[in-house]
Formats: C-alpha cells, structure tokens, sequence
C-alpha cells in the first residue's frame, strides 16, 4: 500500500466518517430540540447539537496546519467556536441538573461564576485574534504563559460543576446523555495521550510532522468510538418511543 | 361550560374530554422533562384565574423561576395564584417536609371553602424522590379526599424518566384522569404527541393527538 492511500484512509476513516456520524447526532438533537417546549431543555438540545458538529467537523480542520494569516485566523476562529460551543453546552445542563435534583440545590454558585467564566472566554477571543496577526506572541512570553489557562479555566471550573450537577439529579435520561458525552471527552483524551506515546516516545517524532501520517490511525478506531458517543448521547437527551403500529 | 365541568384552559383540549376536566377530579399529567406539561398547568390555573376561581400552585422553585417560565409560553397574566413555593411564595414549600404541606394544602382550601378551587401540584417528582412510595400514595389519598370535599380540581405533573415504571403506573392509577405527553419516533422525524389515557366520565380514547404550543396558547389536533 503506498503511503498516498494509507494517507486517504486515515483520513477517510478517521475524519469523513466520524464527521458524517457528527453531523447525524446533531441532526437528532435539533430534531429532540423541536419537540420539547421547556425553554431550558431547547437550549440544552440546541448546543448539544452545536458540540456534536464542532468536535466531528470543526476539531479536525483546526488541526489542519496553515501558513497564510488567513488561514491561521481562520483556525484560530475556529478554535474560538468550538471554545464557545461546548461552554455554552457546559452552561445549559447546569438548569437542567438543578431542577433534576428533588432539592433544587444550586451548584457552586453557578449563577455568578458563569459571568465571570464567559469574560474569561472574551479574553480567550481576543488572544486567538491577537494571534492570529502575531504569531509569536503564543509561543513566547506572557503569551505563552497565559495562553493555555485562559482557553482551560472554563472547562476546569465547568467539569466538576457537571460531575456534581449529574450527582444530584435524579433523571436517569440525563445522566446517561452526560455519561455517554463524557464517554467522547475520555475517548479524545486517551486517543489524544496514545498518539502523543506513540510520536514521542516509540517514534521520536513531533506531532506537527506525525499529523498525516500512519501514527494518526491510532485517531481512527476512537474517533469513530467518540463520533458514535456523541450520537449515543443526543438520542439520550429525551426519551423516545416508537409509535404502536396500530395506533389509529 | 357544562355543569360539572372545568376548563383545561385549552379550548382545543376541552373538546377532546368534553367540554374541560371533570369536577372535583385529580387529574395526573405525565411526560419528560421539557415536553411541556408544566404548560397545562399554567392554562389550567390562568382559566380559573380568569373565571374567578381560587387558584392555589404548589412549586418547588421560586416563584420567579415559574413566571419565566410562564413568560416563554406567551403567558403574561396580570392576576396571580396563592404560592405554596419553593421561594417567593406566600407560603414556603420545603418539599421534605410531608406533613407540613399536607396541613398548608388543606387549610388553604378549608380557608377557601365555598368557592371553586383549582391546584397545580409540580413538585410531585420531588416528594416521590425524597419519600417511599407508600408515604407518598398515603398523603395523595388524604389530598384528594380534601380536593373533593372543597369543590376542588387538582392538577398534578409528574416526571417520566425518575422513576421506576411501576410506581409511574400506580400513580395512573390512583388520579381520576391521566394525560401523557411523550416524544415518538416517525421515521426520522421527533414528534410530541399527547394520549388521554384514562379521564372520569369520559369513554376510553385509544388515540394519539398532535399538540404544539405558540405563544396564544396550545393547540391539541388528532394524530393521523
């Protein structure tokens, strides 16, 4: 098999299917969104299925490598919009664990601390844009430096709150849609540290030049894994059943 | 109006039980969360409201947080209920506490006696959660035998996917009329129907009804 080909699968397999699997559990979670009426549960469906076709779609071409300013401009947005997206998914479930807690317990006074956490992301913006036209000022200086805290804080304030927000409800629907997306979370984790193992440590080589080549099949089985979660985990967002056939 | 009879608050939904729930009938509205059953709720009091009845709304979550809600679903009533809430209410409503509630609920509707009343009760799934079963079935049996004493109607949401289905179908049982909202599957397509499953002096109606909610209020049209 010429390297050409095994370049194809990879990314055949390993992006295109994905995708389409994406792109699929975001059309059930529109499809959930417009038969509920509870205005916090739609907004729920609604970034479920944003997430869905950001991680399947927009994570792949963010990893594409750019040399122009608008191409790297236009990763960096990218990048910003998938921040954006599942923040925005992390901060809907939050009313919906609540009032699926029979005590209505706040969680870590979420209320307030989602303002602060969505300027943090304003910032995030404005670094990714910053970037974009200086491309140094990521990698060197204070840039580097508060780079990585400004795009995580978010999502490391975020991820306890939803772990507790899932302990205390009482609806096993949610739980299982958040068990299944955190299922995606822990496949992109682990694909991503076995590639890292792989590059590093077996071959030697960086990332950078490892991205399109035979180590990136180790993304294939997982992110088809992850693709199918994400699916698993829109169907979960409300419980369905399939009409008698003799209904009338 | 026939005698005996009080509006849902939904005309399209009247039609369909014949003219409104029945009188001094509990009446059970079943479905997941965000289907919408809160919405029967907020017509059923807003009718009575508007006809001068005493209506009375049992909540777990604050009062502001059921006006928004009530908001989203073009309700903008200038005449409000008595609150027995979680928060804002002019009673406190502490879902753990069995007892106390069963005395608030029935001073309300002794204080009320003479008039019509109608209660919306939206903590059910809390107390099924917080209590055994058999505590909640004792404190609903004492709750409708008040509700019939006092002229009431009582309207009650229960939450599809917290509990077990057994105790889904006891509570069907014990309430005079059990309306679901479920989400079903047509191919690829979501669609929310709505089933009278059992309603008190109302033949059995196997069928399935369409239901959509705009901001004038619900419109409930037969399945086909």
């Amino acid at each position: 098999m010429s390297d050409g080909l095994g370049l194809f699968l990879a990314v055949t397999l390993g992006d295109i299917v994905p995708a389409a699997i994406g792109v699929y559990a975001a059309y059930w979670a529109f499809s959930i969104r417009r038969a509920l009426s509870g205005r916090i549960y739609r907004r729920h469906a609604l970034w479920l299925g944003a997430v869905c076709v950001i991680i399947q779609v927009g994570l792949p071409l963010a990893s594409l490598p750019s040399s122009s300013f608008v191409a790297t401009l236009g990763i960096n947005l990218l990048v910003l919009a998938l921040l954006v997206f599942v923040f925005a998914f992390v901060d809907s479930i939050v009313p919906v664990a609540r009032r699926s807690d029979p005590r209505l317990r706040g969680i870590l006074h979420w209320e307030k601390v989602r303002f602060v956490l969505w300027g943090d992301l304003a910032l995030a913006g404005i670094y990714l844009v910053y970037n974009a036209i200086n491309p140094t000022f990521g990698s060197a200086g204070w840039g580097a430096v508060i780079g990585f805290p400004l795009f995580m804080l978010p999502f490391i304030v975020g991820a306890p709150v939803i772990l507790i927000g899932a302990i205390r409800s009482k609806d096993y629907v949610l739980r299982a849609s958040l068990e299944w997306f955190g299922g995606r979370l822990a496949v992109l984790l682990l694909s991503g540290a076995l590639l890292s193992f792989i590059e590093l440590i077996i071959l030697g080589i960086s990332a950078y030049n490892a991205s399109f080549s035979y180590p990136a099949l180790v993304f294939v089985p997982g992110n088809i894994l992850g693709a199918y979660c994400l699916y698993r985990s829109a169907r979960s967002l409300a419980p369905t059943s399939r009409l008698p056939v003799t209904h009338h | 109006m026939k005698r005996g009879l009080v509006s849902s608050g939904v005309s399209s939904l009247d039609k369909l039980l014949g003219d409104g729930y029945p009188d001094r009938s509990t009446i059970l509205v079943v479905g997941p969360p965000g289907i919408g059953k809160e919405a029967l709720g907020y017509w059923f009091t807003q009718s009575g409201l508007l006809q001068g009845d005493f209506c009375l709304y049992v909540t777990r979550l604050p009062v502001r947080e059921v006006l928004q809600d009530e908001r989203a679903f073009g309700i903008e009533g200038q005449r409000v209920p008595f609150w027995l809430a979680g928060d804002g209410g002019q009673v406190k409503l502490d879902v753990g506490d069995l007892a106390h509630l069963s005395f608030n609920i029935k001073e309300i509707l002794r204080q009320n006696a003479g008039r019509r009343v109608r209660v919306v009760i939206d903590a059910l799934s809390s107390l099924l959660m917080l209590n055994p079963p058999e505590t909640i079935y004792k404190f609903l049996a004492q709750l409708f035998a008040d509700v019939k004493q006092y002229d009431a109607v009582l309207l009650a949401t229960l939450e599809e996917g917290m509990h077990k289905p057994e105790v889904l179908a006891a509570m069907q049982q014990l309430f005079d009329g059990s309306l679901e909202l479920r989400l079903y599957e047509e191919g690829l397509r979501v669609v929310p129907l709505l089933r009278i499953r059992k309603m008190r002096g109302v033949p059995p109606q196997p069928g399935y009804f369409n239901f959509a909610f705009s901001r004038g209020g619900m419109e409930v049209s037969a399945y086909v």
